[in-house]
């Protein structure tokens, strides 16, 4: 095994793993907004681990172009839809929760 | 009718779009020679519609300041990811939900990237924005990520050559 493949397979497990961790972000966080930090910003990694790399052995440089404007693409798409599910959050006054608490309008929603 | 076609039509920045759009129908065709037949209509065609719905831009991007943004933001992203992996992955969930505000004098271009980018690094998520700044969300004591902040607003004011702004 050369140290080529040793690097690709490194860099395409970690970014799988950001993927689960930012799944996993998603169920133990305690609210809205802490959830959409988790998915953003992990996502966002495990992405750019991933195209890395993918273009470590493309020969084309238009390919690894393309490979990075997708890239580009992604976070823009998921940092704006972070920000209007925030947004959203926030104009239907979606209360903030600690680590611990249950969410609020959920309680109410169950009874 | 002229006139008004003389207001919206402006050759230097129609040849800034075409040379983008065609950069970047190239990197989508994978520099496939053929694919110029439908690629050079498209973007010219492209760049004539997008200089109609959205005027030229009054701001100059600093390469230098682009490039310096773009290092610091791939490091800040890769720290953004590793923070957010220790704060699933800790058992006590060190998190804390709080909103903030933080004033700046970014407006336009400069300040959608700035919540953009702003979204993507550690511990902050634009909101929306107020009367004279943002709402932000973050997941640690406002007073930690305020210098953050402002390092990140100074980095775009550089990228579209503004200047330093004041606190």
């Amino acid at each position: 095994m050369n140290l080529l493949v040793i690097l690709q397979s490194f860099l395409l497990i970690s970014g799988a793993l950001m993927f689960c961790i930012g799944s996993l972000g998603l169920i133990r966080f305690p609210d809205t907004y802490t959830r959409i930090h988790a998915l953003t910003k992990a996502d966002n990694l495990g992405l750019g681990l991933i195209v890395l790399a993918l273009i470590l052995n493309i020969e084309s440089v238009a390919l690894a172009l393309k490979l990075l404007l997708i890239w580009g693409l992604v976070m823009i798409a998921s940092a704006l839809s972070g920000h209007l599910v925030a947004w959203e959050a926030d104009e239907q006054c979606i209360p903030l929760c600690q680590p611990g608490e249950t969410e609020p309008h959920l309680e109410s929603e169950n009874e | 009718m002229m006139d008004h076609s003389a207001t919206w039509f402006n050759l230097p920045t129609l040849m800034v779009r075409s040379l983008m759009g065609g950069l970047f129908w190239w990197i989508l065709s994978e520099g496939d020679p053929s694919s110029w037949v439908i690629g050079l209509p498209s973007v010219l065609i492209c760049s004539l519609i997008s200089l109609r719905v959205y005027p030229p831009s009054p701001y100059r991007i600093n390469p230098i300041g682009l490039l310096r943004f773009a290092g610091y933001f791939m490091y800040a992203s890769l720290i953004a990811g590793i923070d957010i992996a220790r704060r699933t992955l800790d058992r006590r969930l060190p998190v804390c939900s709080c909103m903030t505000d933080f004033t700046t004098q970014l407006t336009g271009l400069p300040l959608w990237l700035f919540m953009i980018t702003m979204s993507l690094l550690p511990g902050t998520l634009s909101v929306r924005t107020t009367q004279n700044g943002l709402k932000i969300h973050c997941l640690d004591t406002p007073e930690n990520i305020q210098p953050e902040l402002i390092r990140l607003e100074n980095y775009i004011a550089r990228v579209f050559s503004l200047e330093p702004l004041p606190h």
